[in-house]
């Protein structure tokens, strides 16, 4: 019996190529697990960040849309598939990047130490800028503005 | 004649100075019933004594500088899951002998045990920082220190913990003998440059041990990091010393003994890492020294990324490791200059202490599964061990500057 045990890994690491290979949705973060692909810090804050789901089916996890904004700014637009950030009201619920809109400069700091907080729409944006402050944007003003600025 | 005037005049202060302030009691016995009111009362250079027992009050804030508040006897702050337990809003303040306990959790206040806030030369020291959403938090203050305190966390969820020591924007910190447990990351410096973080325990983290971003010019030195989930995490600093530090047990996919992201200058010295998945990460940064530590029993014991340069190994002692070095580039080209390697096995003819062949560190294999990870599941097939002997012979495929050409014989003292 004590033959067994070796299989078990190998049939977990099949599982997880099948599934990487057919993931079209984003996949859920993994709190205190997932690195975050461009700063390589562990993810532990479900109310921030983003995720990339590539062409290939591959995804990129982001502890930040700081983060998240610096990968896109660094990726062939063909190349980075449907992009998605999280909704600071909703942790761990991914919302897609041109539907949502978000918060520079708010009250709540992410783990990046700068303030750009990601939320389901705009008009949910612009209700909570009322508590946090901030400035609204959309994602396309997240855009431009970093690329303005070059900063976070 | 001068030194004994000095010490003439320092021991008239040191008996004048109570005589002016006074002290303040809390408690059994004690002029005054509430914390708050003893606060409301004291004058600058007064001490506020908290006698034992259990005090459910609003939240406390320290508004008198140069007081001190000390406990006697472990008297219990609680902030009844609802608020910060004790904050630190005047300069010279000292904190001492108090258990501070539970703020409860909220999503978005960043509670914490006791804090600092815009203030200078506070003393948090020798305090029971238990079961808070933040521990101790220095926020925008300046030389403060944080010592002897235990910082524990246990029974929240993972989602709603914070730091145990949290730094942010606080220069010149010295948090010294510190005990930290089970917060998210133990020991945290956020745009903190001028710390000195010393002999302090950070185990059982649920993220990492010791934590800093975009803090320059740091020291730390004799700390012990156990058990975090992820280890311990160094990102975006300049001129950083790590020394005479123990990394150990950090195991996951994604824990590092030490991770050095975008570290420019520093010296790594004399640390040991010891039974990590990886010993030593490194992307991204560069002009480091990395001497005279020990990597004991890691996976991986030093893992150096191609776009690091100018990274120089020396003294260090390698030994029972699964691997040694791996890179993800053949461009890598980090120095490795008379470290000891358990896995050299060449000779010293000439008596001088060095080896006369140069050591790979670098097996072809550990650069295959940085490219492939799942290939590790062949770590110990036989047709690897031959591929790693004649790569060995004959690099073609592993780095050709990742080559130690003067392996010590011996383990360096």
């Amino acid at each position: 019996m004590r033959l067994v045990p070796p299989r078990r890994p190998i049939l977990l690491a099949l599982a997880g190529l099948i599934a990487s290979c057919s993931a079209r949705e984003p996949e859920p973060i993994a709190l205190n697990e997932d690195q975050c692909g461009l700063c390589r810090m562990t993810i532990s804050d479900a109310r921030f960040g983003g995720e990339a789901v590539l062409p290939t089916g591959r995804v990129k996890k982001f502890d930040s849309v700081e983060c998240l904004l610096g990968w896109v700014r660094a990726t062939r637009v063909d190349q980075r598939g449907a992009i998605y950030v999280i909704d600071l009201q909703h942790p761990g619920k991914f919302v897609a990047v041109d539907k949502a809109g978000f918060i520079k400069d708010g009250l709540i700091q992410g783990p990046m130490g700068g303030s750009l907080l990601g939320f389901e729409s705009l008009a949910k944006a612009e209700e909570q800028r009322a508590v946090l402050g901030g400035r609204v944007l959309s994602w396309a003003q997240v855009l431009a503005d970093s690329a303005a600025g070059m900063g976070h | 004649m001068l030194r004994s005037a000095v010490l003439r005049f320092a021991v008239l202060m040191s008996v004048a100075a109570p005589a002016r302030a006074a002290d303040l009691v809390v408690g059994t016995g004690g002029q005054f019933a509430t914390i708050a009111s003893a606060l409301a009362a004291a004058k600058p250079g007064d001490r506020v004594i908290v006698r034992a027992g259990t005090y459910r009050e609003a939240m406390l804030v320290i508004r008198t500088p140069g007081l001190t508040v000390e406990g006697q006897g472990w008297p219990t702050l609680d902030g009844q899951g609802a608020h910060e337990v004790l904050v630190i809003a005047a300069d010279d303040v000292t904190v001492r002998g108090l258990v501070a306990t539970n703020t409860g959790v909220s999503n978005l206040e960043d509670r914490a045990g006791i804090r600092a806030r815009d203030v200078r030369r506070c003393v948090i020291e020798g305090n029971r920082v238990l079961d808070n959403l933040w521990g101790i938090y220095l926020q925008r203050s300046a030389d403060c220190i944080v010592r002897d305190n235990e910082v524990e966390a246990h029974g929240l969820r993972q989602t709603e913990s914070g730091n145990g020591i949290h730094l942010w924007y606080s220069p010149g910190a010295r948090v010294e003998r510190n005990r930290v447990r089970g917060q998210r990351d133990g020991i945290y410096f956020e745009f903190s440059p001028h710390g000195v973080t010393r002999d302090n325990v950070s185990e059982r983290s649920q993220r990492y041990g010791l934590h800093f971003m975009f803090s320059d010019s740091c020291r730390y030195e004799h700390n012990t990091f156990r058990d975090n989930n992820s280890g311990v995490a160094v990102m975006y600093s300049r001129g950083v010393v790590i020394s005479d530090n123990r990394f150990e047990h950090s195991w996951g996919s994604a824990a590092y003994g030490l991770l050095l992201k975008d570290i420019m200058g520093g010296e790594i010295a004399n640390n040991t890492f010891d039974r990590n998945s990886t010993g030593l990460f490194v992307e991204g940064s560069s002009r480091l020294l990395v001497r005279g530590n020990v990597f004991t029993q890691n996976g991986w014991a030093a893992k150096v990324m191609a776009d690091a340069d100018e990274n120089t190994f020396t003294a260090n002692r390698f030994s029972g490791n699964a691997f040694d070095v791996t890179t993800n580039s053949r461009s890598a080209n980090s120095t490795f200059d008379g470290n000891w390697w358990d896995e050299y096995h060449g000779y010293d003819l000439n008596r001088d202490g060095v080896g006369d062949t140069p050591f790979h560190p670098v097996r072809l294999f550990a650069f295959v599964v940085e490219q492939h990870p799942a290939a590790l599941l062949l770590l110990r097939a036989p047709l690897v061990a031959i591929l790693d002997a004649a790569e060995r012979v004959l690099p073609v495929l592993t780095p050709e500057a990742l080559v130690d050409r003067r392996p010590l014989m011996r383990p360096p003292q």
